[in-house]
């Protein structure tokens, strides 16, 4: 079983134990499952599609080399602009910054509707963490907001594939 | 030869596409193309409307004939600049002027149409001498000088004072006594240290679009600061997640990419003013650029010590402009706007757009510091 | 090294003697020496010192001292069309140069003294320029820079509205000519009688009765002028609802524009008749061997063929010399005309030395328009390689169209006609029998600047103080602008 299809499984089950949602009605699954910590938050998911707020992937196994995570990002920023092209909207590497080890990659062009932007974040740490969130930016209030994603199942599953490969 | 009024008439001339540039400012404000700089002291400015109209025929409908090589079809080379009117019709026409400004004279419209209070300085004072327009009156001078106006006023004055102006008959002569004439007049302007410090966020997410305005922006404070002082002094620095001073070609044209830690701008910055620049003898001016996308809210605090406790207390103004970048603007203007909006040495603006730049301006500059 | 007035003064009667012996005719030429910048300043004012104070000669000056005119920016001299003449000359010329440009400035005197188009022309005009310097001052002083400046402005735009052509001006009521026939008001005809007898000699009943009389007499619409007007600057200055002072004022502007008028008409001729002269006086006469080299470079600077662009003072200098040619050998005439046989027309020669005097002649009788019209051959076009040259809308450039012979003539033409200005006259002063103004363009070919034409329109309405109105072509298409003091209307017609 892939490690999506694990996910998948632990996600239903955690919906459907009492007590689970928190007040703000969302659900926070974290644990650790094939080496890697996994954590996902999300409002509501069934036999169609799921929620999503957040997606988080981390290797427990540190790289210690500077160079070698930095280079270990640019390759991961590569995939990712490569790979992850089914969301409808493309990712861009936004920001690279070598001495926070730390790269930002953004889908472009944002989403425009209304008086809002909307857009995909992934930011990759160390060359082992990988976070996955949608925003959205009101050009009235001036604020970034974290939004969910409705996704199918089957992109969930490919994006949860995608995102534990690049940290692997 | 008699003397020509060459003098007069060009003073108008010049006179009359100021007040066009004028009425023009918010146009060439948001769109930089347009002014073009002629080395240290002078911009050009292209005036579409300087022409007196006429009945003449469309830009691209007369023909003529040439002479030289080359097969039908081949475009014409272009002569070097424009024909006059009546040219015997060989030449197709394009009517823009181009003028030129000197920065001061682009700062004094900046100043009169953004209605900019002229700045108080601290510190040492050094008189200057300057040279202004025609402001004056005397009683000797050149004919073509002549203030007709005046002349008259003074023999008409005489006349009635000696009893010779005839009401019935009035008819004024002027005599070499009345004659008035328009003069220089010299107004001195204070010379004072000054330095400006502007910082620039050149993380991922400022893009073109947003260096570009910085660029429009920080060009008109230039304009205006020194016109308000002579000899004023800039410093550089541009940062990412780190700060780093730079020359000011360096300044508009580097491309980062990474993340955005606002607190070394400001850290560089204070070291540069406690090394170089004495408060007690320098006007010192700071502006900070940046989407506002700050990497964590623990530096956004210590941004605001290091304002707080020594940027705000060296300088005559803090200004901050935060220009939104792709993806929208950051939280650390309203951050400012929190803590530190009741201080007034720290002006803060918004500048989604290049339209902004003209209000922008107007923020910055229009309290007088 | 640069040259003195003295200088000059002491080069000046060789030269003119030269210039007599050759036949040149001109009235007493005077000669100054000026420095680079007041050469600028003569220049913006047309070469008279004083004139009516207003911006359009800064900005002339401005234009000129940055250099942004022809292509032959330095301008070597400046000769105005007055009794006596004055010439200017710049002080940075080497003395080689001057000799050359005072033996040009001498032909340029004997241009404007017998080309049959200056013959009317006030050429006292240093004096009458100052006069009209002096009314326009009275006025600011009385109404007001900006008023007065205001007003200029909207006269310039309408400079020129004048009649080209006419060989000269047109004065108010000059019963020479077809004057207002049917004015707005038709003059009651009152019998002669002294002021305190007026009311006896012309009691009310009678001007009543009189009145009565002409409204019988009067055709069904009161239309003026009676034919088109081309001088439309006289039919607003006789019709328009102006002020005195704007009257003068309009009329200051006009008489200047007719002063001005044979220049611009004359060009190619004056230009090419003096690069004749110089060339002659410098290469047989004046020239010490070692000067030589600086006169050939000069020479051709003047001459210099500017790719694409036609040189006024080339074109006519050669045409000049082929018409001195031409006439030597006698390649003109019926005979000429009629020979098709090519190496015939080559070696064609039948030493009649008539060339000297048929220039003089062409000198005296043609215009820019009737010189080319008359002496520009295919043989020529060929030898110096004339295309014509024509706007392409696709490509949105000026290109090369033709070295056909008649194109290239129909071409150069046009562009020559009118002082390449748009032909417009007055047609009619009481449109749609409400006092408006009509104007027709006189369309050949080429389309107006309706952006132009809009402004100058509005222009118009501020002196005639009713609507105006225009007939031509835009798009291709017969169309009516109109401005009625507020907006522009565009109306298609049927009729081109």
């Amino acid at each position: 079983m892939s490690i999506s299809e694990k996910v998948l499984e632990e996600l239903r089950e955690l919906k459907k134990s009492p007590g689970a949602a928190r007040k703000d009605k969302f659900y926070y699954f974290h644990k650790a499952l094939d080496g890697l910590d996994v954590a996902v938050k999300f409002k509501d998911i069934d036999r169609y599609g799921i929620v999503v707020d957040y997606i988080s992937l981390a290797r427990t196994e540190p790289i210690l080399d500077v160079e070698a995570i930095n280079r270990r990002l640019e390759q991961q920023a590569e995939t990712v602009q490569k790979t992850i092209t089914y969301l409808l909207e493309d990712f861009m590497l936004i920001e690279m910054d070598k001495a926070s080890k730390r790269a930002q990659l953004r889908s472009y062009p944002p989403y425009e509707k209304e008086n809002s932007k909307f857009f995909y974040e992934i930011v990759l740490e160390e060359g082992t963490r990988v976070h996955f969130q949608r925003y959205e930016y009101n050009k009235e209030h001036r604020r970034y907001e974290k939004i969910t994603s409705q996704l199918t199942l089957e992109i969930f599953k490919r994006l949860v594939d995608d995102l534990a490969n690049l940290v692997k | 030869m008699p003397l020509m009024n060459m003098e007069n008439d060009y003073n108008r001339f010049r006179q009359i596409i100021k007040g066009k540039i004028k009425e023009n400012l918010r146009k060439y404000i948001s769109n930089g193309e347009m002014i073009g700089r002629k080395g240290k002291e002078l911009v050009s400015i292209p005036l579409p409307q300087i022409d007196i109209p006429r009945f003449r025929f469309g830009d691209n409908g007369q023909g003529g004939a040439g002479q030289g090589d080359g097969e039908p079809g081949e475009p014409l080379s272009q002569g070097d600049g424009e024909e006059g009117e009546g040219q015997a019709g060989n030449e197709p026409g394009a009517h823009v002027r181009e003028v030129e400004l000197t920065m001061d004279e682009l700062a004094e419209i900046l100043g009169e149409e953004l209605e900019l209070p002229n700045i108080e300085p601290r510190g040492k004072k050094e008189i200057v001498s300057h040279k202004d327009r025609y402001t004056g009156i005397r009683r000797v001078g050149p004919e073509s000088l002549r203030h007709h106006k005046r002349t008259f006023k003074e023999a008409l004055k005489r006349q009635i004072i000696s009893g010779q102006f005839n009401v019935e008959k009035p008819r004024i002569v002027p005599i070499r006594d009345d004659y008035r004439y328009r003069s220089w007049k010299t107004t001195t302007k204070p010379e004072s240290n000054a330095v400006i410090i502007y910082m620039m966020d050149v993380s991922g997410s400022m893009w073109e679009e947003q260096k570009e305005i910085v660029r429009l922006e920080t060009f008109w404070i230039d304009t205006w600061l020194h016109y308000q002082y002579k000899g004023l002094k800039t410093r550089y620095i541009v940062h990412d997640a780190r700060a780093y001073e730079v020359d000011r070609e360096t300044f508009f044209t580097l491309k980062e990419n990474g993340g955005t830690v606002i607190s070394t701008a400001y850290e560089l910055a204070l070291k540069i003013i406690e090394k170089d620049y004495p408060v007690d003898e320098w006007n010192i001016y700071a502006f900070h650029f940046s989407d506002g996308d700050n990497w964590s809210r623990d530096d956004n605090k210590y941004c605001l010590e290091l304002l707080r406790d020594h940027l705000l207390p060296r300088v005559n103004m803090f200004g901050y402009g935060q220009v939104e970048s792709t993806y929208g603007s950051g939280e650390f203007y309203d951050y400012l706007e929190e803590h530190l909006g009741d201080d007034d040495r720290l002006i803060l603006s918004q500048i989604p757009d290049k339209e902004a730049i003209y209000d922008s301006i107007k923020d910055f500059l229009g309290k007088g510091k | 090294m640069s040259v003195t007035q003295k200088d000059i003064l002491a080069l000046q009667p060789e030269i003119e003697e030269l210039a007599r012996s050759y036949g040149l005719d001109f009235f007493p030429v005077i000669f100054e020496l000026v420095d680079y910048d007041t050469m600028n300043q003569l220049a913006a004012y047309g070469g008279f010192p004083i004139r009516y104070p207003h911006w359009r000669f800064g900005m002339e000056y401005d234009q000129l001292s940055k250099g942004y005119r022809y292509g032959l920016q330095k301008i070597y001299e400046m000769v105005i069309n007055t009794n006596p003449c004055y010439a200017y000359l710049m002080d940075v010329n080497a003395l080689v140069d001057q000799k050359l440009v005072m033996a040009h400035v001498y032909a340029h005197c004997d241009f404007f003294k017998n080309n049959f188009y200056f013959s009317h022309t006030n050429r006292k005009m240093i004096d009458e320029m100052a006069n009209h310097a002096i009314r326009v001052r009275r006025y600011i002083d009385r109404f007001g820079l900006e008023t007065v400046e205001n007003f200029i402005d909207v006269c310039l735009s309408l400079e020129n509205l004048i009649d080209y052509h006419s060989p000269y001006i047109k004065r108010k009521g000059d019963n020479r000519e077809v004057s207002d026939n049917g004015a707005p008001k038709p003059r009651i005809k009152k019998l002669k009688s002294k002021k305190y007898m007026e009311k006896f000699i012309n009691p009310p009943e009678f001007i009543e009765a009189q009145k009565k009389k002409l409204e019988e007499e009067k055709p069904e619409h009161l239309s003026y002028p009676a034919q088109p007007e081309r001088d439309v600057l006289l039919f607003l200055l006789e019709h328009a609802p102006l002020e005195n002072w704007q009257r003068d004022v309009l009329g200051i502007i006009r008489e200047e524009a007719y002063y001005f008028a044979p220049q611009g008409m004359t060009k190619i001729m004056n230009e090419g008749w003096a690069t004749y002269w110089h060339a002659t006086m410098m290469t047989r006469n004046l020239l010490h061997p070692k000067e030589v080299v600086d006169y050939a470079e000069h020479h051709s600077g003047t001459v210099a063929n500017h790719p694409g662009r036609l040189n006024p003072y080339r074109i006519g200098y050669l045409l000049f010399q082929d018409i001195e040619d031409r006439w030597n050998k006698g390649k003109f005439g019926k005979e000429w005309e009629e020979c098709d046989d090519w190496r015939e027309k080559k070696n064609w020669d039948k030493q009649l030395g008539l060339g000297r005097q048929k220039i003089f002649e062409v000198r005296k009788l043609y215009n820019d328009v009737t010189f080319i019209d008359t002496f520009l051959t295919e043989e020529f076009a060929r030898e110096h390689k004339l295309f014509s040259f024509a706007y392409n809308k696709e490509n949105k450039r000026y290109e090369i169209e033709s070295r056909e012979f008649h194109l290239i003539k129909q071409r150069l033409l046009q562009s020559l006609t009118n002082m390449g200005q748009p032909i417009i006259e007055v047609v009619e002063a009481n449109y749609k029998n409400r006092g408006e103004l009509f104007l027709k363009h006189k369309f050949e070919g080429v389309e107006l600047h309706v952006q132009y034409a809009r402004d100058t329109m509005r222009n118009l309405f501020h002196l005639w103080k009713r609507p105006v109105n225009i007939q031509t072509i835009v798009n291709e298409k017969p169309v009516i602008l109109s401005f009625n003091g507020q907006d522009y209307h565009e109306v298609e017609i049927e009729e081109a």
